[in-house]
């Protein structure tokens, strides 16, 4: 009986290993795309991470300039300066804050309707256009405000 | 000289039989593991090789103690005789490398 089973157990390892001899040569290509395609894995994920941090990175962009323009250019350069400069120093806290995140509202209402002076002037600026991305553009309109100057007694 | 002869034969199917056998039953381990059957049975031919030739001989200490009286000795006949077992050891230890590297149509290391 147990001649029988060694016999059994023996004929069952020379099958396997006729069967291992037989299919070694595809095993090994299949073994070796297997591998090819770990290395594929791993680089397209690598990429991938990296794309999803650039992609991280774009979104959240942060205020680095604000820009001033009129919508009507001042007669005065001087003045134009004087106000843009006024307008810059109200508009300075913006920079460094996330462009996602900012409140839209808070941007537009800052200079909406705001009476600014500039060389003893006032003028009430009302915003037209909002840009806001990376680098925050205003485009205002300005109507001098008579009476409000502050040489006038 | 029949008896050496009977030794250096069966000396070299000893190492034939280590190497067939630990190269074949070997990747049948590898199988189960996952790994490259055909891979693993050159791997295995190649670092078996050293320990047939040791096995065949029964033990390193005799021999290299036989060859060192031999030298040592001026036994020219002991010698040559221990030589001649490493030699027929070696050699069926490469015929069954050689087999099982036609077997798997891989190239020599």
């Amino acid at each position: 009986m147990k001649r029988y089973l060694a016999l059994i157990l023996l004929g069952t390892i020379f099958g396997a290993v006729l069967m291992n001899i037989y299919l070694s040569r595809r095993m090994d290509e299949l073994y070796i795309s297997r591998e090819k395609l770990k290395v594929n894995l791993y680089e397209t994920e690598e990429r991938l991470k990296k794309m999803e941090a650039q992609w991280q990175s774009h979104r959240t962009a942060l205020i680095k300039e604000v820009s001033i323009q009129f919508h009507r250019p001042l007669d005065d350069q001087f003045l134009e300066l004087a106000l843009r400069q006024q307008i810059l120093k109200l508009t300075q806290n913006l920079v460094g804050e996330e462009v996602e995140t900012i409140p839209y509202p808070l941007v537009v209402h800052l200079l909406d309707q705001r009476i600014v002076e500039a060389d003893g002037k006032h003028f009430r600026l009302t915003v037209k256009t909002v840009i806001i991305a990376e680098k925050l553009t205003y485009v205002l309109d300005h109507v001098p405000q008579m009476g409000q100057n502050d040489d006038e007694p | 000289m029949g008896r050496l002869l009977d030794t250096l034969t069966i000396n070299a199917f000893i190492a034939f039989g280590v190497i067939l056998g630990g190269t074949l039953i070997g990747s049948l381990g590898a199988v189960f593991m996952g790994q490259a059957p055909g891979h693993s049975m050159l791997e295995l031919a190649g670092k078996l090789k050293i320990w047939a030739l040791v096995t065949a001989m029964g033990g390193t200490f005799d021999t290299i103690r036989a060859i060192e009286e031999g030298f040592l000795g001026w036994q020219v006949g002991t010698l040559a005789k221990q030589l001649l077992l490493i030699l027929s050891a070696f050699l069926g230890a490469h015929a069954g490398y050689l087999l099982v590297l036609h077997l798997t149509g891989g190239r020599m290391r």
